[in-house]
């Protein structure tokens, strides 16, 4: 099953009609998980380890504190896998909000203690579904630079939007303005995604 | 806040930056409207999905 592509994803690509789809798979597991099968843990954990260390370990630039926050947001599956709500979103996009805060949190909490970051550990995260993630890319080359800038500064340091417009020394509305207009482009460019 | 306003809200809200008064009023836009709920989904799955163009970075940078 897992044969063409990276272990730990493997829905995308040109086989996906002939492979089962990850999104029909993570609910199921997610079901089990709810109803305290363990053994559904270690499944969901090789399907997205590599997911949650590579946003972990981008956002913290630290392959310790990634792995740490590997184990919390699988521990975190594990005790909320009932809260999971299919109405709200993809399993994947749960588990990526989950590992966002997490690893946000710890930024934040090194900042308070002002630490420089460690030395971060690059290359040994999963490579994501490969087709998805060029059009990702693609749809982020498309906004202009000063959306794109404003859009990481909110995504990977988890700035407020006052502390956007004051990195940027912009006005707070055109802040805004410009990560509104960063993400309603990026929903119509990612529209034909699965 | 008018309904149009509060669905404007949806994209920062799916980036987590709203807060205080903003957050609630988006919050409660939410539980009510479905139109708004559907937004915000759609912006949910776009930030989840900006996590996939991401390659871990250098100490320096891209």
């Amino acid at each position: 099953l897992h044969s063409e592509f990276d272990p730990v994803i493997m829905s995308a690509g040109p086989t996906r009609s002939t492979t089962t789809p990850l999104e029909s798979v993570a609910p199921t597991l997610l079901q089990r998980l709810s109803g305290g099968d363990q053994s559904a843990l270690g499944e969901f954990y090789d399907l997205y380890a590599g997911l949650v260390n590579g946003i972990a370990l981008r956002i913290l630039r630290d392959a310790t504190e990634a792995e740490d926050v590997v184990q919390e947001v699988f521990v975190q599956v594990w005790r909320q896998a009932a809260r999971y709500d299919p109405g709200r979103g993809t399993p994947e996009a749960w588990i990526c909000t989950m590992t966002r805060t997490r690893a946000l949190d710890r930024l934040r909490r090194r900042a308070a203690r002002r630490e420089e970051p460690g030395d971060a550990a690059p290359g040994q995260s999963a490579a994501p579904k490969a087709e998805e993630a060029i059009a990702v890319r693609k749809a982020l080359d498309g906004l202009s630079a000063e959306q794109r800038h404003a859009l990481e500064l909110a995504y990977y340091e988890g700035l407020t939007q006052s502390e956007i417009a004051k990195r940027l020394d912009e006005p707070l509305g055109t802040v805004k303005t410009r990560i509104r207009t960063a993400m309603i482009r990026l929903r119509e460019a990612l529209e034909p995604l699965p | 806040m008018r309904e149009e306003r509060l669905r404007e809200l949806a994209p920062l809200a799916a980036l987590g930056l709203l807060d205080g008064e903003e957050a609630a009023a988006f919050a409660e836009a939410a539980a009510r409207s479905p139109e708004c709920r559907r937004d915000l989904e759609a912006f949910e799955r776009v930030v989840g999905l900006i996590s996939l163009a991401a390659p871990p970075r250098g100490p320096d940078g891209e």
